[in-house]
């Protein structure tokens, strides 16, 4: 699962991650990023922690 | 005996006769007139006399005393004397005089009447003394005097000439000025201050220049500046104030002080100089907002950009696709200059603001060295890099900043040699210190820009228009280095290629 408000962030770190091999979430929306994480329970979680450090705490929480 | 004293009725009276011949004695000069007789005749005079006139007695007696003055008969001191014998009167009069032989003395005249018991003035007694020495010291005083007095007026004339001069300077410079006494009292101050500061020229004159306004100038250590400057003639430059004024509101001062000597008038003043920067430093603030802002809003597209030509090159190599390699190649080094250019915009916006972290740790100098070498020998295979001097040491320093400093002097060594393609590092080590020098043989550097181009955004006339850049490049490095408690510094001439080198401490404090 990708976290960043950057669209092309997102568009182009799923695409490398893809042509790795990864089954990739990417979630642009930070607030819907923790709905997501809960329902989805990825292996993985890439955030960009710049904008969304309240998110990663309260992930990391979880 | 002289006939006179030979010659006295003897009355009996010794004394009489021992007074005579006091008078005859003496060393002033006296004549007796006779003044029941017409036109004054002198009847007596003493040796004195003849001394001081030249003339002798045979040629005195029975003569009026204004043969004395040759044709010199034109004093105001001889109306002063006719009048007093005129009325019988005592009198003191200064008169020019005339030897025999022509020249003048100045003849200071007592007269005293004598009378009969009726009380009728019978003779005259002059005293006569040749104070020519003494006048004419008083005059040579005088003419001194009135020469002083001239140079005095001289000197006076041109210092106010000066003064106005250097007032209409004062008045017309833009920086507010003010004199300080040696107790930091002011004692002028030009329009400029009065106006920048709102202050009234009458208020702040004779006061302390730290109880002006609302004390804004009390700071401790320009107290400390101010009050060395005379002991020692030990003057300031650029010491920066920032404060809030109770009248102009916060402002960013730069502050320069000097002793001022005027010669022969004063020279325990301090002339201060203050400037306003407020301005100038907010612009300076938005422009490294901009580099700021600018170069992080350019930094996330480019990783959009580099992500996906990665992608699309790694792609193209699965499949075989050898169509575009070669533009694949021209391009990601296009993004890797763009990517540090982006970078070192935004190191200087954060060294402008303080913001970078260094870490320092120790580490293989050789390691930095190589590591940065096969960096440029990727992005640049036809040149030959080699490494000479010492083979290895360990240094304490931040190994990711001291690399960027390498990669960026071999760079430009890369950039600055289009034809020449040896470049060389040698590395050294001096009493504690750790020395690397890039050498290039390349276009080389002006001497008048050896210090500019480690200034922001300077670059060099001839080299801007041959080569593409910034110049912020140098400027990072300059500061890493200073960081590192070292020197950065460069030794070229024009078509000669350049070294650059620098030193940092094997340790750091």
């Amino acid at each position: 699962m990708i976290c960043d408000d950057e669209m092309d962030i997102l568009d182009v770190t799923g695409m490398i991650l893809e042509d790795a091999g990864y089954e990739v979430i990417s979630v642009s929306d930070s607030l819907k990023a923790e709905e997501v994480f809960k329902t989805e329970m990825p292996d993985l979680l890439l955030i960009d922690c710049g904008c969304l450090v309240f998110l990663v705490i309260k992930l990391l929480l979880h | 005996m002289e006939d006179f004293l030979v010659n006295l009725p003897d009355f009996g009276n010794a004394d009489l006769r021992l007074f005579a011949a006091a008078l005859h004695a003496s060393s002033n000069g006296v004549v007796i007139t006779d003044h029941n007789q017409p036109d004054e005749p002198i009847i007596y005079c003493n040796n004195a006399f003849e001394n001081l006139t030249g003339y002798t007695k045979k040629e005195i007696i029975g003569h009026n005393c204004r043969f004395l003055q040759s044709e010199d008969r034109n004093q105001k001191s001889r109306n002063l004397l006719g009048a007093a014998i005129k009325n019988g009167e005592h009198c003191t009069v200064l008169l020019r005089n005339y030897k025999k032989d022509g020249r003048m003395v100045w003849n200071e005249l007592m007269i005293s009447p004598i009378k009969n018991p009726q009380g009728n003035v019978t003779h005259f007694i002059g005293i006569q003394n040749d104070v020519t020495k003494r006048v004419n010291a008083e005059n040579e005083l005088v003419e001194e005097r009135e020469i002083l007095d001239e140079q005095v007026r001289e000197r006076t004339h041109n210092l106010e000439e000066s003064e106005s001069y250097l007032s209409a300077i004062v008045e017309t410079i833009r920086e507010s000025l003010i004199v300080l006494d040696s107790e930091l009292r002011i004692l002028s101050a030009n329009e400029n201050f009065c106006s920048f500061f709102r202050e009234r020229y009458q208020d702040i004159i004779g006061e302390h220049l730290f109880k002006i306004g609302n004390g804004q100038w009390d700071i401790p250590e320009l107290r400390q500046l101010l009050l060395n400057i005379l002991p020692h003639n030990n003057p300031f430059e650029g010491f920066e104030m920032e404060n809030e004024f109770a009248s102009i509101g916060r402002k960013m001062l730069i502050l320069n002080a000097r002793q001022m000597t005027l010669k022969g008038k004063y020279q325990d003043r301090i002339l201060l100089a203050i400037e306003d920067i407020t301005e100038r430093k907010a612009i300076e603030h938005r422009k490294e907002d901009f580099i700021n802002i600018a170069s992080h809003e350019m930094k996330t597209p480019l990783t959009s950009i580099k992500g996906n030509f990665q992608l699309l090159e790694k792609i193209a190599k699965r499949n075989n696709d050898t169509t575009y390699l070669k533009g694949f190649a021209t391009a990601g080094k296009s993004i890797g200059r763009l990517e540090r250019l982006i970078h070192d915009l935004l190191d200087v916006a954060r060294m402008q603001s303080g913001k970078i972290q260094f870490n320092f740790e120790p580490f293989s100098l050789r390691k930095l060295i190589e590591d940065a070498v096969i960096v440029l020998e990727q992005s640049s295979p036809e040149h030959k890099i080699s490494i000479t001097g010492i083979d290895d040491i360990t240094v304490e320093g931040d190994f990711g900043r001291l690399e960027q400093v390498m990669i960026n002097l071999l760079s430009n060594a890369v950039k600055y040699s289009p034809i020449e393609k040896g470049i060389n590092i040698h590395l050294s080590m001096l009493s504690g210190y750790c020395k690397v020098s890039v050498t290039d043989s390349g276009v080389g550097i002006h001497k008048r820009d050896h210090k500019r181009i480690f200034e922001r955004f300077y670059r060099a006339d001839e080299i801007s228009e041959r080569f593409p850049g910034v110049g912020v490049g140098l400027y990072v490095c300059s500061q890493i280095i200073k960081e590192h408690s070292g020197t950065l510094w460069v030794e070229s001439e024009e078509e000669k290629g350049s070294v650059f080198s620098f030193t940092i401490p094997l340790k750091q404090k």
